[in-house]
């Protein structure tokens, strides 16, 4: 019998036994994708490498997909947004892109957790826009005796330094990946109209001229109320790609992270195929 | 039921050295870390050992014993080599494979369904020995329904075997001697005198004996052997398949066919471009290999395209534009160049190509082309060694950072690092910035890396916050307000108890769960027993 080839092995037992659960794959997000086809037709000077938009592909949720763009990525209830981050802040660190995050003193990421999916905390410098004139330290938090969060102001203070600090590390043309974690005080401002049309038409051609993922975390759904009731994204049509990312508890211990495009500037929603799905394990507890 | 099988190419860095040195088979031979008097054995074939050279000898002193020594060193890019040429090979024997992060020579592969496609799994597995062996590597498979199981069974056995259930796996594992895996000598010191030597034996250890003797290292080890290291659904992560660096290009109609000199000027204008994305993998050129489609036609017409490249030319033309008889095989023209060393110089690999053209006599006038190149990893001092400048300037990211630092303070840009705490907000600190670094690329670039799989990342508080007391309203315990809804279930306590030890400070006592509100929302609350109150540490994001 002929050796068959790892593409039919692939396409019989997804077939066959996918369906009846005899065969699972795991994949976690920003791994690149599986081989696609070989190129076909001619080729005079472009590289056969996989470049999804260009060769009709699916694209890939990676960071080679979001390079040179403004990224929101959404997220509330049953998110996951800071762990999809990590994941892309792994896959830049094993590109040697440098990385960094910006984000508040008052809530951030819990490095060991981050440490354990592999990241190199050495290597992750973070920046804390914190102790601004007028922003309550507590109002990010849950708790604090039914003091809700949102509720103190400040955070037009907050967007602006956040806007200028993205701006330096952008403008540097450094970093291959720039995670933006400043929590709600986005949306506060955002309903006020607070965020500089002019900083963000920077940023998307900073972006583009350096190649760098400049990733905005959005919290608490990313949609507030225009003037007359409509949804708005915070980034409005600044952002590139808009994507909303769930996570949904499959077995004991194993989590399905979800993302799901509702927007791409570059090659439509429709080429994503429905949402991007990866299995992640669950923290220290919930295993 | 999930059926997994694992490869094991034993002594995988004395493999290839002998397969480098294929003299040195039926002679005294063993691999050296560093080639120098001072260099320590790490590896003897059977030879050696027959001469009483034994690993963690000085190589001096190996010498000494055994005049006729041959040695080598074997350094990790080679073995990554070598465990791409296996994972390749193993590509047509099943789609997801996942080499081992500690151990190169052992992977492991899913079969399930497997009978599929091939008569049997004994069959299965007799093709994957049979395969490693025609690439001259000498391995081990074993076929069962765990990792653990069907390592211990590769490592002790030799050739290919199947279990029929994992009962048989269970108790042919369990007599496997602990000698065999790898297991820290001080640990197997420990275990031996306490006569546990075989895997039967440490699986009779109580749960976490191992951890309170030998710490982390021991509670993995016997993770790993009762089969429950990687959770209840263990599952296989494997090495995505790159796609290989290639160009094509072909001659329109009519235009004249290619000689060598303007051959190796368009190799020359396609040559950065693969070079390029070389480099974005981290990696340095190892092989190229050229193909080139001969006009086989005397005036008649070229009716094939790029994607018959690789193949015969005439045996896709039709006959009658043949210029030879019918059935005669295509004159196709391949080469395979391979530098003295792994090189993104272009100018040397030209030098090399055009020496093999020169030498080369082709039937016919070139008309196409097919390149291919192969990358191994490379550092990022190779990178910068070979004239190619990395793509960020770390400088600008550090004026970037004094700027932010002399605008927010000198604590704004920091990092984080771990400490050894019992108390959460306790087990890292933050520290200030001083110069960006940037990670080496990870061993593996190759295209046999093993991605770890996520894990979910909370987010914590700087201070907790104070929750809501009350847990007994009829509607529930608002513990995050209104809008995250009720806590519909919680996970724990995990206890968290430090400071006790301390004379005259407080204890701190901590139980903490993971509540699941209504809207989803994974909330990593405690209580504090001396405080009687709930706080929230953070959240699941």
């Amino acid at each position: 019998m002929a050796k068959p080839t790892s593409e039919a092995l692939r396409n019989l037992l997804d077939h066959d036994h996918v369906r009846s659960g005899r065969v699972r794959w795991s994949r976690s997000v920003g791994v690149e994708g599986l081989a696609g086809q070989p190129q076909s037709g001619r080729s005079l000077g472009a590289c056969a490498v996989s470049r999804a938009a260009e060769a009709g592909a699916s694209p890939q949720w990676c960071l080679e997909e979001l390079s040179g763009r403004v990224v929101e990525l959404v997220g509330e209830g049953a998110s996951a947004l800071t762990t999809a981050a990590t994941g892309l802040v792994r896959e830049a660190q094993r590109s040697g892109e440098p990385v960094v995050w910006i984000t508040r003193p008052e809530v951030c990421f819990y490095p060991p957790d981050v440490a354990a999916c592999g990241v190199d905390l050495a290597a992750l410098p973070v920046v804390m826009l914190g102790g601004l004139p007028g922003v309550d330290s507590r109002s990010s938090q849950v708790g604090r005796g039914g003091r809700r969060p949102g509720q103190n102001g400040g955070g037009q203070a907050v967007v602006r330094a956040m806007l200028r600090t993205v701006d330096q590390l952008v403008r540097s043309g450094a970093f291959g990946l720039v995670i933006l974690d400043v929590g709600e005080a986005t949306e506060r401002a955002s309903r006020g109209a607070q965020i500089s049309l002019g900083a963000l038409a920077r940023l998307v051609g900073l972006a583009k001229q350096h190649g760098t993922a400049l990733v905005w975390l959005v919290r608490k759904g990313g949609l507030v109320r225009g003037e007359q009731g409509e949804d708005r994204s915070v980034l409005g049509s600044f952002a590139s790609l808009r994507a909303v990312c769930t996570r949904r508890r499959l077995d004991d211990g194993v989590f399905e992270l979800s993302v799901e495009v509702l927007k791409d500037k570059r090659c439509g929603r429709g080429r994503w195929q429905g949402s991007v799905r990866s299995l992640c394990d669950g923290t220290v507890g919930l295993r | 039921m999930e059926r997994w099988a694992c490869v094991d190419v034993p002594g995988l860095p004395l493999q290839v050295l002998l397969r480098r040195e294929p003299g040195w088979v039926r002679v005294p031979a063993v691999v050296i870390d560093v080639d120098r008097p001072q260099g320590r054995v790490t590896q003897v074939n059977a030879a050696a050992r027959r001469r009483s050279v034994r690993p963690g000898m000085r190589y001096a002193a190996a010498l000494a014993v055994e005049p006729a020594l041959r040695a080598g060193v074997v350094d990790a890019v080679a073995v990554e080599e070598v465990v791409a040429e296996v994972v390749k090979q193993l590509r047509s024997f099943s789609p997801v494979i996942e080499p081992s992060a500690e151990e190169p020579g052992v992977l492991w592969l899913d079969v399930t369904g497997i009978e599929g496609v091939f008569d049997s799994l004994q069959a299965w597995a007799d093709g994957v020995v049979r395969a490693l062996a025609g690439i001259r590597l000498r391995a081990s498979v074993a076929v069962g329904f765990d990792r653990f199981g069907t390592y211990a069974l590769a490592r002790a056995g030799r050739g290919a075997q199947v279990v029929a259930s994992p009962e048989e796996e269970r108790v042919r594992s369990g007599g496997v001697s602990l000698d065999l895996l790898q297991v820290a000598p001080r640990m197997r010191a420990a275990l031996d005198q306490l006569g546990v030597t075989t895997v039967a034996a440490l699986r009779q250890l109580p749960e976490g004996g191992l951890l309170d003797r030998f710490g982390s290292a021991g509670q993995e080890l016997q993770k790993f052997v009762s089969g429950t290291a990687g959770g209840a659904t263990d599952s296989l992560v494997g090495v995505p398949e790159r796609e290989p660096v290639t160009d094509a290009f072909e001659l329109d109609p009519g235009a004249p066919p290619l000689d060598a000199p303007a051959l190796l000027q368009v190799l020359a204008e396609r040559l950065p471009d693969l070079c390029a994305e070389l480099v974005r993998r981290g990696q340095a050129l190892r092989v190229v290999r050229v193909r080139l489609a001969l006009d086989d036609t005397a005036g008649g017409g070229r009716e094939y395209g790029v994607e018959e490249f690789g193949r015969s030319t005439l045996a896709n033309v039709p006959a009658a534009k043949r210029g030879g008889p019918e059935g005669e095989a295509g004159a196709d023209f391949e080469t395979v160049v391979r530098p003295a060393a792994p090189t993104l110089d272009v100018a040397q690999i030209l030098d090399l190509l055009r020496l093999r053209f020169e030498g080369a006599e082709l039937a016919a006038a070139v008309v196409g082309c097919s390149l291919e190149v192969e990358g191994v990893r490379a550092t990022r001092a190779q990178l910068e060694l070979f004239g190619t400048q990395p793509r960020r300037d770390l400088a600008a990211a550090n004026r970037a950072f004094a700027r932010i630092r002399a605008e927010f303070g000198d604590s704004s840009v920091r990092i984080a690092a771990l400490r050894d705490a019992h108390l959460p907000e306790g087990s890292f600190r933050w520290q200030p910035l001083t110069q960006l670094m940037v990670p080496e690329r990870p061993a593996g670039e190759a295209g046999c890396e093993v991605v770890p799989r996520l894990q979910l990342v909370r987010r914590i508080f700087a201070r907790p916050g104070l929750l809501p007391r009350d847990r007994r309203e009829p509607d529930g315990w608002f513990a995050a307000g209104l809008a995250c809804g009720p806590v519909q279930r919680t996970f724990g306590p995990y206890v968290v108890s430090g400071g006790w030890w301390r004379v005259g400070a407080q204890d701190e006592h901590r139980a903490y769960h993971f509540a699941e509100t209504g809207r989803g929302d994974l909330l990593w609350i405690f209580q504090d027993r001396r405080r009687r109150r709930w706080f929230c540490q953070g959240v699941v994001d």
